[in-house]
């Protein structure tokens, strides 16, 4: 109770009760210790990723570097975690790594969730017309692939490198925001306050931008956050197969790859990146599952 | 709405789909930049030929045309020759599907028994160790990308304690049986070959374990929690109130509605399985269709790639119309929601 009371006085009405909200809500979500977790873990993935240069032990090793004298070395002080069949050390590729993994992430989802919250947005709001009919037929024929599968293919036929990568996962993922959004949308478009901005006549972009959108906003944060993970997965999954990073640099995926051919002498070259995957899809879960009892979320 | 009809309205979607799917893989293999008919012939072949090639193709003829030819050779089985193995790519995915399916059809053997059990355990004592054990590593397990589990079962059952193979279908000193259904377990048990019948089945536990890893975790997570909710229903109360036995109640009125959630997205896990067969099969050296597909994929080979894709996406869809014609049998509210559509 007492930091409620400490509180800092916000003199503006408006600000002060947006601060209670957000106190509110971080009372809810810290009261789940795996959502604190998960908030924990997703911290401290992105401070490495940014500041990679500076914390690396060898920053120089994420790039093209060799030193066969320092190959193979299995983890000690002066390689936490070992180094690879080149002599670069693991530890400094995997903070690198996650720069790719995280860019990744966020420029698919950049590039996925307008697009995908569009097309919903009107989908739904026209529910029952040919538009609703074409636009979620064609979500229903990208979503009749097992994802991988899709952005593996797409992925071949280009160029391999991350960007094309980023391109073939987006291309199949947007049909999942469409999803979502057509769901909400068509449950709230017969509701009064709808009604209310039509028959006031406001615009249809008034209507599906300020009326309409605004309810989509919690489902979608959820799910951005829980798909920042899947998004990374993939990733990962498309350069182990060689299709995403290329080398010499750093994909996490590319590194277990890459080490699986040396097991199990050398494991720590598979292991490590492995688990530094693992550590940031489980964080992002993590803090998706906690969102979404905050933002008590049921559709995603 | 009665059943054959939802029936016939579900089949009828899946064909749009299928339609819709075929247009996409097509479009897929026409986006590849470079000069097709070049890069099956090579470099050095001579322009007429490569000219004689695309009219075959057909590939100066306009988009919907290309189509049209493509999808009448489709349809009748025809995916053209593979550029990496020489042979008719239909004839590569016969002689390859088979074994895909065997692992993933047993690793879904796995995920549902061990998903729905874990789950039901979890709830059943829920707010105790068994629970928060469970609930701790189904987070773990939805978390960790199969290729990762597969290289972590790989280096403890397989190179530390050495007690399963690394590699392959069957070891290397044993006869396969004649092949009849491509599964190896079917062909040993068919040609009564214990031997081969105990080694295939030793093959198959580390890549299916792998496979049934993320489905396993989420199908315990859903059956916990759809458990969980209608553990606390006003039904269970009345039903313990007249003293219906627990086991009863457990299995009859509770296990069995709170299944559907699990069921329902069996089709998802399916699909998350028949994905991460790629990586599995590449890892464990597993014979199958989507090792074959990423070879074809690595090599660009495209006829080879549109038609390992077309397989899949035809997969994914029958599966998912098993998934909802279960579903729309155990729930009659779903058969009703798809008057709306």
């Amino acid at each position: 109770m007492s930091a409620l009371q400490d509180a800092p006085r916000l003199s503006h009405p408006r600000l002060r009760s947006a601060a209670r909200a957000v106190r509110r809500s971080w009372y809810k979500f810290s009261r789940n210790r795996l959502s604190v977790v998960g908030l924990s873990a997703v911290c401290i993935v992105i401070l490495l990723a940014l500041l990679a240069p500076v914390i690396s032990p060898y920053p120089r090793h994420a790039g093209k570097f060799v030193d066969f004298a320092n190959a193979n070395r299995p983890p000690s002080w002066t390689y936490l975690l070992g180094t690879d069949v080149v002599g670069r050390d693991i530890l400094s590729r995997i903070f690198f790594g996650y720069r790719f993994s995280l860019l990744m992430g966020i420029i698919v989802l950049a590039l996925v969730v307008p697009p995908g919250v569009i097309l919903g947005l009107i989908a739904g709001y026209w529910k029952g017309s040919w538009i609703d009919t074409v636009i979620m037929r064609i979500t229903d024929v990208f979503l009749a692939v097992p994802p991988l599968v899709l952005a593996l293919a797409i992925a071949s036929v280009l160029q391999p490198n991350l960007y094309n990568a980023m391109l073939a996962v987006s291309l199949m993922w947007w049909p999942w925001y469409c999803r979502l959004v057509y769901g909400v949308t068509s449950s709230v478009r017969n509701e009064f306050f709808v009604q209310a901005a039509e028959v006031a006549g406001a615009s249809k972009v008034h209507i599906l931008l300020r009326e309409i959108l605004p309810n989509c906003v919690s489902p979608i944060l959820t799910k951005i956050s829980l798909d920042m993970g899947w998004v990374i997965l993939l990733g990962a999954a498309l350069s182990f197969v060689g299709l995403g990073v290329q080398p010499p640099r750093p994909g996490l995926g590319t590194m277990v790859a890459d080490g699986a051919q040396y097991m199990p002498d050398s494991w720590w070259i598979s292991v490590f990146p492995a688990l530094a995957i693992m550590f940031v899809v489980l964080g992002f879960n993590l803090l998706g599952d906690g969102l979404r009892d905050v933002l008590s979320v049921e559709e995603v | 709405m009665s059943f054959s009809s939802f029936l016939i309205r579900r089949l009828f979607h899946s064909v749009v789909i299928l339609i819709g799917l075929s247009m996409l893989i097509f479009a897929i293999s026409r986006i590849m930049p470079g000069d097709p008919a070049r890069l099956a012939l090579g470099a050095r072949a001579p322009e007429e030929v490569v000219q004689q090639w695309r009219e075959w193709m057909h590939l100066d003829d306009p988009i919907h045309i290309q189509y049209y030819y493509w999808i009448k050779d489709a349809l009748q089985g025809k995916l053209g020759q593979s550029l990496w193995t020489r042979r008719d790519v239909s004839i590569d995915i016969k002689s390859f599907l088979p074994a895909t399916m065997e692992l993933v059809l047993f690793s879904g053997l796995i995920m549902a028994v061990f998903g729905i059990t874990l789950g039901a355990l979890s709830a059943r004592y829920s707010n105790t160790w068994i629970d928060n054990t469970v609930r701790v590593s189904t987070y773990f397990g939805v978390a960790t990308p199969a290729f990762v589990v597969a290289i972590f079962l790989l280096l403890i059952f397989a190179y530390a304690l050495q007690v399963l193979p690394t590699m392959g279908r069957l070891g290397q000193s044993i006869a396969a049986p004649p092949s009849r259904t491509g599964f190896l377990v079917l062909d040993s048990i068919l040609a009564g070959n214990g031997t081969a019948l105990a080694d295939a089945l030793r093959h198959l536990i580390l890549p299916s374990i792998a496979l049934a890893m993320g489905g396993l975790a989420q199908e315990a997570r859903i059956t916990r929690s759809s458990m969980a909710d209608n553990l606390l229903k006003d039904y269970i109360a009345v039903e313990r109130s007249q003293r219906i036995p627990p086991r009863v109640i457990n299995f009859k009125y509770l296990l069995k509605p709170s299944l559907i959630p699990t069921v329902s997205i069996l089709g998802l896990d399916f699909a998350a399985m028949l994905s991460n067969a790629f990586l599995v099969e590449l890892i464990f050296g597993w014979p199958g269709l989507s090792r074959y597909g990423v070879e074809a994929m690595v090599r660009k080979d495209i006829n080879a790639v549109t038609g390992v894709v077309l397989v899949m996406g035809v997969i994914f869809i029958s599966v998912n119309i098993i998934v909802d014609i279960v579903v729309g049998y155990l729930d009659p509210r779903i058969r009703l929601r798809m008057e709306d559509h």
